[in-house]
């Protein structure tokens, strides 16, 4: 999963997609995770992170990260597939 | 090294300009207990979904109303409206405080005298009244308010037979500047039926006509609206007594006060602009004292109210069963109890509250309820925090209504719990069994 | 002398096509010799071009809508007035009103002062209540009825010849001209703005209207009429032009000293070819052209924080007939910044 390139972060929580116009807010652990997925950070890093960081457990985390990234593809805030390609 | 806390992730869309509801947190407000009692404490003990209501509330909440009126009117009646909610433990509250009993049906006849009250302490309302529950009416003296010329004609017949009298009140419906306007019960003032109704009635032998009774409307939140009834039922008591010499007892106004619930389509929260019991009691009071009726002929004034009385004092604890994401991206939870329990979730948009902290991030959710049907929805639209699934919520104002008009639908009624003063906790109806429901049925093929 | 310096709190800075009265009610107070103004501007959402007007705002704040529930709008103004001292509030929107008048006395013991309505002055003027309320104040109004059912559509034909006015609650009217658009226009507004719906004999006509002020006391502070020279699609005036109408200004006079009205007020009246006036509304409020008359000579939105102070305000009689004003739109170029600032902090 990539964030588009158009896509610029600041810091305090406010996100611009420059391709459509459109703007989104952040609560404070969605902009920890964004911007460890934008640099490349695979889910066993970011758990891995995450878990030592929070408290927080395994499953509570997975569910949650999922869910985020569903709404950022949602979003159209990462780069896009075809959704009935299974790989 | 202790950890941080953690919260879920969001990311949501800004809205631009769009005037909506939603979007600045604010604070959440919590319902960690009721009376004391935490709310992980009655799900562990009576299951989840569970209703609960507060005996010390229900107390409080009569007593409001009774100083309310009874310091503006020399002669004030309570009487506890059947309808509104009908279990014996809460029943027996209204009438430990001095309520009589108002009921509209035979089955609530039978429930009110079942619980001790004396017969004559019964006001009979609503169209539907067979000839048998006549019959029980008269034989227990209670005050059968008349809806309408047919049951007025079977009263006359009935009372024939059994050669004996029965104590009455006309239901009477009449324009107080509030709408829709209830027409369908009762005779009409403005167009002199309800004055032809009463002069039938002076004429009949065995009926004695004691009362004048109306119910304008439901959730009425003009108080003044109530002044006008109150001025328009004592203009028909100078015209009887101007008539026939005669002054009638009581002037009952029936209910309909409006509950701090807040109605769907309303702007600004109930709880804030729905009228105080003495707003309702200053404008009924002033109209009936600054009428003709002299003094020592005042009325007793009897009040029905129901839903004001019960509705603060109940709770219902639910539990949230997933957190989904809709496929706009809308975010939306399901829990454990949904419209088969909160028949007045149609009306109100109910107050849901999560029963420990949660942080500040808020989003505009749905809120469904388990039922398979697509309108069971409990809430359309509602800025809500980040509630983990097993977390209970609770729903408050939840008192009238609910526990009447719900629905046996592919499951079984859950425990209804009340608080007593003391603070212990009593089971008043036990939750549906396998037995209840089939316990009426009768299958032939086996 | 020096300027009395003062912290002055406003909502209602969406000046859109359909404007709220917050950016010409800055604009006044900025005109005053005898305040040194600093503005705290309130707004709901984050597109109010208030928001991004050079120089009209100090401070910019985020609150909440009054429907989300008054204690917390109330609550927020208070976290706010922590920072910023509010000395006076002026609330632009109706909507507001009755959240204000509630709290008016909890934010005055805070310090922060208001000057508004009463609740009895608010809800008698209401819509729905125009006819008493004509009759009570001997004003005339047009002849109206409430409806609350359907099938008192036929009462309309009994009583009113057409064309009629179909009206909301709160907003919205039809002007219908047969049963049919009557019946269409009933359904689009009861289920918009609930029960009842108005329907009011239409008076043709020209619209005028006067911006004043109460002292509470039965006088009257300030008073302009004006008539509308261009009215848009929003029935929202976008000319106008002060006039010496002194049947206007008696009537003013007389309905402000009769019902002691308490703060800004705009009459909106019916002036027909007879001669006669007809009351059609009272918005209990400072409206959106009020700068036309700080133009004019009454400053209006000045003297309004005077009397929410306690100072002595004499009487404002005179102002220049023939004044105009012509509204414009206006393109500002603005960063991405401040957007994402009110966006994510509620604050600037």
């Amino acid at each position: 999963m990539q964030i588009s390139e158009e896509i610029k972060i600041s810091d305090n929580g406010f996100v611009f997609n420059s391709r459509t116009g459109e703007s989104f807010s952040l609560n404070p652990m969605g902009l920890e995770m964004i911007k460890m997925i934008a640099i490349d950070n695979g889910f066993d890093e970011i758990r891995e992170s995450i878990l030592e960081k929070y408290d927080v457990d395994e499953l509570a985390f997975e569910k949650d990260f999922y869910e985020f990234l569903a709404m950022l593809k949602h979003h159209q805030l990462t780069q896009q597939g075809n959704p009935l390609d299974f790989v | 090294m202790k950890k941080s806390t953690y919260e879920k992730p969001i990311i949501s869309k800004i809205t631009t300009g769009v005037p909506g509801k939603f979007g600045l947190s604010t604070k959440q407000k919590i319902i960690a207990e009721i009376d004391s009692i935490p709310v992980a404490k009655f799900v562990e003990e009576f299951g989840s979904p569970v209703f609960v209501f507060s005996e010390k509330k229900i107390r409080e909440t009569y007593n409001d109303a009774k100083r309310a009126f009874e310091t503006r009117y020399p002669k004030v009646q309570f009487a506890w409206s059947y309808k509104t909610n009908y279990l014996d433990a809460v029943c027996s509250i209204f009438h430990d405080e001095g309520a009589w009993a108002e009921v509209v049906s035979g089955f609530e006849f039978e429930k009110a005298l079942s619980l001790g009250v004396n017969g004559a302490n019964i006001l009979y309302n609503g169209p539907e009244k067979s000839k048998q529950d006549l019959m029980l009416a008269i034989d227990h003296n209670a005050s059968i308010h008349i809806d309408h010329f047919d049951e007025l004609y079977l009263l006359i017949e009935t009372t024939r037979k059994m050669n004996k009298k029965a104590r009455v009140a006309i239901r009477i419906n009449l324009d107080a500047g509030i709408y829709p306007m209830w027409d369908r019960f009762g005779f009409n003032y403005e167009n002199g039926e309800a004055w032809n109704a009463i002069n039938r009635i002076m004429l009949a032998e065995n009926l004695e006509l004691i009362g004048l009774h109306t119910h304008i409307g439901t959730y009425i939140m003009t108080a003044s609206a109530y002044g006008i009834a109150a001025s328009k039922l004592s203009n028909l008591m100078i015209a009887t007594h101007r008539k026939f010499d005669y002054w009638l007892k009581y002037i009952d106004l029936g209910g309909g006060f409006a509950s701090k619930n807040t109605l769907k389509g309303a702007y600004m929260p109930g709880s804030e602009t729905c009228p105080s019991f003495d707003d309702y009691a200053e404008a009924i009071s002033n109209a009936i004292i600054s009428s003709e009726i002299p003094h020592e002929n005042l009325p007793v004034l009897f009040l029905e109210t129901g839903r004001a009385l019960i509705d603060d004092a109940g709770y219902l604890i639910t539990s949230v069963l997933a957190n989904k994401r809709s496929t706009t991206g809308r975010k939306t939870l399901v829990i454990d109890a949904g419209v088969n329990l909160l028949f007045t979730s149609f009306w109100y948009n109910l107050g849901v509250f999560p029963s420990r902290e949660v942080t500040d991030f808020m989003e505009d959710t749905t809120i469904y309820g388990p039922l398979c049907m697509n309108i069971d929805v409990v809430r359309e639209a509602i800025n809500f925090p980040q509630i983990k699934t097993g977390d209970q919520l609770v729903i408050e104002r939840v008192g009238a209504y609910n526990v009447t008009q719900w629905m046996q639908f592919i499951t079984y009624r859950p425990n209804v719990v009340l608080i007593d003063l003391e603070g212990k906790t009593h089971i008043i109806r036990k939750k549906e069994n396998l037995e209840t429901i089939k316990k009426n049925e009768f299958n032939p093929k086996k | 002398m020096a300027k009395q310096k003062i912290t002055l709190a406003v909502t209602g800075l969406n000046n859109t096509d359909n404007p709220g009265p917050g950016v010409p009610v800055i604009r006044g107070v900025k005109d005053s010799e005898e305040f040194d103004v600093r503005v705290v501007g309130l707004v709901y959402e984050n597109l109010e071009p208030g928001i991004y007007m050079e120089g009209l705002c100090d401070r910019i704040f985020q609150v909440p809508y009054p429907s989300a529930g008054s204690e917390e709008l109330i609550e927020r103004i208070e976290h706010i007035h922590q920072q910023e001292k509010i000395d006076v509030l002026i609330p632009n929107f109706d909507s507001e009103l009755f959240s204000f008048m509630k709290y008016e006395k909890r934010l005055a013991e805070k310090g922060i002062r208001t000057f508004l309505p009463t609740l009895k002055q608010f809800q008698e003027r209401e819509k729905d209540k125009l006819p008493e309320y004509g009759k009570k104040y001997g004003v005339k109004v047009p002849n109206g009825l409430n409806l609350g059912n359907l099938s008192q559509l036929n009462e309309i034909e009994k009583r009113f010849d057409y064309p009629i006015m179909v009206k909301g609650q709160f907003y919205d009217a039809y002007k219908s001209f047969n049963i049919e658009q009557a019946t269409q226009a009933f359904h689009k507004i009861a289920s918009k703005w609930g029960l009842p719906v108005i329907v009011q004999e239409f008076v043709s006509g020209t619209e005028v209207n006067v911006v004043a002020l109460g002292d509470g006391n039965g006088n009257t502070v300030a008073a302009v009429p004006m008539r509308k020279q261009y009215i848009t699609d929003k029935g929202k005036a976008w000319g106008g032009i002060t006039i010496a109408d002194e049947k206007m200004l008696e009537l003013t006079r007389s309905l402000i000293q009769k019902t002691k009205w308490k703060g800004g007020m705009e009459l909106e009246l019916i002036k027909t070819n007879a001669g006669d006036y007809y009351l059609v509304e009272i918005n209990p409020r400072i409206p959106a052209w009020v700068y036309l008359a700080v133009g004019a000579g009454q400053n209006i939105p000045e003297a309004l924080i005077k009397l929410a102070l306690g100072m002595e305000v004499k009487p404002m009689t005179d102002y220049k007939i023939g004044k105009m004003f012509v509204r414009y739109s206006y393109d500002m170029i603005v960063d991405l910044e401040r957007f994402a600032t009110i966006s994510i902090n509620k604050e600037i």
